[in-house]
């Protein structure tokens, strides 16, 4: 036995391969631990109906999925994540676009203006949900107040408790709080480009716009890819704004499929069917990024 | 012997007195967590009961930690389960959320202590009913509470209108009261996201329209909710009172705090509301109010809801039971009433005279209310009805606000969570 | 070259219209970020009452007192200090292992090398919510929760994906020549690691540092869940309890908003330059 122990570290390959299993060890094993191991007891209870205290789980196979298809309320809190993502990532993009082609050449107070719209970034979701909490306050919120003030009373909405309005507004400060960063990137982006062909261009007599579609948005390409990918994750993944403000009301007007889990499987207390909504998110976010890599993959030739 | 021995021996003497006295003398901790009150004043009576027991028990120290009340439900089953959950928690009774804790086994049965103190002759049936679940009792109620009409009566005075004698004289009031000027005949706020002052005011008037024993079945599970009265029930407070033109324009934005208030600062002449709101009539409110029975609906049989606030549970791995039950105990004693009234709350004690405890005479008005009621009591159902029932009793009724539903499909979706419910045995039975 | 005699062109007018759109756009943009954060001072700064009668207006007296009140009433020393006590170990904790395991996979040669690293990227795309429901019991039955380890090692674990994506394209990009000089030196891997490697790494570093603080700082529903007691809540859950609290106390309820956003915008504006590199150097990553 000793032999073969004395063998195995004579051996300088496998003393290399043992040492590389080594860095990683530690981190492998909480990921394991913490990550995988949960990740499939997740799926295990999505198996079974359980209210997390009595001692026998009651193994129901696939029923809390065939369950989930036919809830509304899935489909629902779907839709307002799909709405989430493409507003969410419409908004920011296209500003953090703008501002950053604005800011392209050089402006004066560069320095002050990125300081400002990168600020909200800085806050934790959740600060920023009660700062907007209180922004749309229907009767002392600077919102409705400064409307009513200016005539607009129709305006004047119940915001956070209108269900109609709810969503779109809970997006607008969510774009409040994430604009920052995709202008800070895509002003990373821009330095990239190529001013020749800019200058080419303007010498073929293109305009604003033309410059745009051909020259800068194709430069951009590559960082526009990322940034759409990292936000349609947040998209999927998003619960903190929305619980801290509308805790997914009024009704299900604002449940998005991260609140609506958290509901079904800590206050309701149904353990397995709050898992089988886990794994529908999960793999969600899965496909989401997948679709993405290879998009970039296959763009990065 | 000499001095630097003695010096050492006093001073080895001197810690193990002060360990001893410190042992003997080491406050018992009982955590508590307690509703958030709406105001000071309520809060104030709070800290009071607490600085008096302490006084009496000082071998007991109460923490108290104060939290909203969604935000206890949403943490306090997986606090019990981490082990990490108070003492004594003042929690919501009924199959949909103490229920919970008791079934998942986080609650202590508190049998011996019903007997060992004497609370079924001190504390009114419902405390012992509503907290019962799987046969044994685990909670003493609090707030006795019933739902009625709130009146201004400085304003009903100018105006020199009549009080409404049938459900009918009270809508057409709205009407009067707006031609007159009142941008808000009636307070009230819907904007929270449950919208449950509105599903309150249909218990109102459920408890007016369907006999009472109808009601306990259909919470029971043996009786449908799509019974054409229920709807009608539910098409009375939808056209008749929410959807008249009994509220502000902007209710539907307002917060329920908000709302209210628009009765104290005298906005508004009425307000349909639970008698949780007395807390509310500090100092600063400047007006008289009367607090009355809603009046009854033309050829109906009145209803008063009398339902428990919430109720005090302890919890099963309580490290302190005896202590805590202690504590329990002072919070129902005679001792604490003319505190529970300065705060605007009417404790669940059986058979107390109110004569000699002085209050607002609104309130006088409640205490006499539930002295002389003969008449049906009615059910407040949220506490009774199971978890899901509720999630969908409240979804259903924002997506009745704003018009995405029908009542006949809000029936529907009720009878089918009670019934889903009755299958998980989720629901509690009121009729035996 | 320029010659004594240059001409400046007169500019068109429509130069200037452009340039006032642009900085007006700029400065709108600037307002949309800016205005909330004075509402919520401005609203700290008044009573309720103040704040009834002229929601629009600046605060009559400037009452700083509100926040001292805010800070006592809301136990926000606890909650801060507890805020450090998660995010000092949960940093550390990443950047040691991230370092390590990104090394590993970037320079040391294994069998399953690259199947390791895209074990961990698929950790990149689990959302929390997929193993919260269990790793609650987890950690109930390891016997943390009720501790600040209940938030410590699960936080860590879900950070170390994107740490040992980031490391190991850093480590990646490095020279060889170092190493193998050191090599040649006598160095074993992990003094190669250690003397030549680590060294080099202080920016990508000092970038994940201030990623995994931010994301530690600002946690919400990992501490909500796992840490149950009040005494262990972190600054960003605590804010929570104390605004639902007092939901109608604007006045008190912003002012701790106040207090809680301070620390980390005081931070920022010193330290914008790391911030902002060490933020969108994830997402410029790769």
């Amino acid at each position: 036995m000793t032999d073969s122990i004395r063998h195995f570290f004579a051996n300088r390959k496998l003393r290399d391969y043992a040492t590389g299993y080594a860095f990683v060890l530690p981190a492998m094993a909480m990921y394991v631990f913490f990550v995988v191991y949960p990740f499939f007891y997740t799926i295990y209870l999505s198996l079974t109906k359980w209210d997390g205290a009595k001692p026998v789980k009651e193994f129901v196979g696939l029923l809390n999925y065939q369950e989930l298809a036919a809830d509304p309320r899935l489909w629902s809190a779907l839709s307002h994540n799909l709405i989430w993502i493409v507003l969410g990532t419409l908004a920011p993009v296209a500003i953090g676009l703008f501002l950053g082609v604005l800011l392209w050449r050089g402006v004066r107070g560069m320095v002050f203006f990125r300081t400002v719209y990168f600020l909200p970034v800085v806050l934790a979701p959740v600060a920023v949900g009660i700062i907007w909490k209180w922004m749309y306050n229907p009767r002392f919120g600077p919102i409705n107040v400064t409307l009513k003030a200016l005539g607009l009373d129709f305006l004047a909405k119940g915001w956070m408790g209108d269900p109609y309005v709810a969503l779109p507004a809970l997006i607008f400060a969510g774009v409040w709080g994430y604009f920052g960063f995709c202008f800070v990137i895509i002003m990373a982006g821009l330095q990239n480009i190529d001013m020749e062909q800019i200058d080419a261009a303007l010498v073929d007599g293109a305009n604003g716009p033309q410059r745009l579609w051909y020259i800068i948005i194709p430069g951009l390409r590559h960082v526009l890819t990322m940034i759409i990918a990292f936000t349609l994750i947040l998209g999927v993944n998003v619960f903190d704004i929305v619980w801290i403000t509308t805790r997914g009301g009024p009704g299900r007007a604002t449940h998005v499929i991260g609140t609506f889990t958290y509901v079904q499987a800590f206050r309701e207390s149904y353990v397995g069917y709050g898992s089988a909504l886990a794994i529908v998110m999960g793999t969600v976010s899965l496909v989401v990024s997948f679709i993405f890599i290879s998009i970039r993959e296959r763009g990065s030739d | 012997m000499n001095y630097k021995t003695v010096l050492r021996l006093f001073a080895i003497l001197l810690v193990f007195a002060f360990l001893g006295s410190a042992a003997a003398q080491d406050p018992v901790q009982v955590l508590f967590w307690d509703q958030v009150y709406g105001n000071a004043t309520q809060e104030a009576g709070m800290a009071q009961i607490i600085a008096n027991f302490e006084e009496a028990n000082p071998d007991i120290e109460i923490v108290l930690e104060v939290m909203a009340f969604d935000v206890m439900r949403d943490i306090a089953k997986t606090s019990f389960e981490a082990g990490e959950g108070p003492d004594i928690i003042y929690y919501d009774a009924g199959p949909a959320y103490a229920g919970i804790l008791a079934n998942a086994g986080l609650l202590l049965p508190l049998d011996a202590a019903y007997e060992a103190n004497n609370w079924d002759e001190r504390l009114i049936p419902i405390s012992r009913e509503w907290t019962t679940f799987g046969g044994h009792v685990y909670g003493v109620g609090h707030e006795l509470e019933a739902q009625g009409l709130y009146w201004n009566k400085r304003i009903f005075a100018e105006e020199e209108l009549e009080l409404p004698a049938t459900f009918a004289d009270l809508v057409a009031l709205c009407g009067i009261f707006r031609e007159r000027g009142y941008e808000a005949p009636m307070a009230g706020g819907f904007g929270d996201p449950f919208a449950f002052p509105y599903v309150h005011n249909w218990y109102n008037i459920l408890a007016n329209y369907v006999p009472a024993e109808t009601v306990a079945a259909a919470i029971s599970g043996e009786h449908p909710w799509t019974d054409p009265e229920i709807v009608a029930s539910l098409d009375i407070i939808k056209d008749q009172v929410q959807g008249s033109d009994c509220y502000h324009e902007d209710a539907y934005a307002l917060g329920f705090l908000d709302g209210n208030n628009m009765l104290y600062t005298g906005e508004s002449p009425m307000m349909l509301m639970s008698t949780w709101a007395m807390g509310f009539f500090t100092d600063e409110v400047k007006d008289e109010f009367g607090f009355m029975i809603m009046p009854p609906i033309e050829g109906r049989p009145q209803g008063m809801i009398q339902l428990m606030g919430s109720a005090w549970f302890i919890a099963a791995d309580t490290e302190h039971p005896e202590e805590t039950i202690r504590f329990l105990d002072y919070l129902v004693s005679a001792d604490t009433i003319q505190l529970w009234l300065d705060a605007g709350t009417l404790p669940a004690q059986a058979n107390v005279d109110y004569s000699p405890y002085e209050m607002r005479p609104v309130y006088r008005d409640f205490t006499n209310l539930v002295a002389t009621w003969d008449g049906q009591v009615a059910y407040h159902l949220d506490v009774l009805t199971p978890a899901n029932f509720n999630e969908a009793m409240w979804e259903t009724f924002a997506d009745l606000i704003g018009d995405r539903t029908t009542t006949q499909e809000v029936a529907e979706r009720m009878d089918a969570e009670m019934q889903k419910a009755v299958e998980e045995g989720r629901h509690v039975d009121i009729t035996g | 070259m320029a010659n004594a005699m240059t001409i400046r062109p007169r500019r068109p007018a429509g130069y200037w219209i452009a340039k006032a759109a642009q900085y007006g756009l700029l400065i709108l943009f600037a307002l949309y970020v800016l205005v909330p954060f004075m509402w919520v001072i401005f609203t700290a700064l008044k009573s309720n009452f103040e704040i009834a009668q002229d929601p629009l207006g600046l605060p009559p007296s400037w009452r700083f007192e509100n926040i001292v009140t805010a800070w006592n009433v809301g136990k926000f020393g606890r909650y801060f200090i507890n805020s450090v006590i998660v995010t000092v170990p949960i940093v550390l904790l990443v950047v040691s292992l991230s370092c390590l395991a990104g090394y590993g996979l970037a320079r040391l040669r294994m069998p399953g090398r690259m199947l390791i690293f895209y074990f961990f990227l698929i950790g990149l795309m689990v959302p929390f919510t997929a193993i919260m429901i269990p790793l609650f019991y987890i950690l109930r039955d390891i016997g943390v929760l009720g501790t600040y380890w209940a938030m410590i090692l699960p936080q860590t674990a879900i950070s170390l994906p994107f740490g040992i994506f980031f490391m190991r394209a850093f480590f990646s990009g490095l020279p060889y020549d170092l190493t193998d000089a050191a090599k040649i030196d006598g160095c074993n891997d992990f003094d190669v690691f250690r003397r030549v490697m680590l060294p080099l790494a202080g920016p990508a570093v000092a970038a994940l540092v201030v990623f995994n603080f931010m994301g530690s700082w600002n946690a919400f529903l990992l501490p909500l869940i796992y840490l149950q007691s009040d005494k262990l809540r972190p600054v960003m859950t605590g804010m929570m309890f104390f605004t639902t609290r007092w939901g109608v106390d604007y006045s008190m309820s912003m002012a701790g908003t106040l207090i809680v956003m301070a620390p980390i915008m005081a931070v920022y504006l010193v330290f914008q330059r790391q911030f902002i590199q060490g933020l969108t150097a994830g997402a410029v990553q790769g």
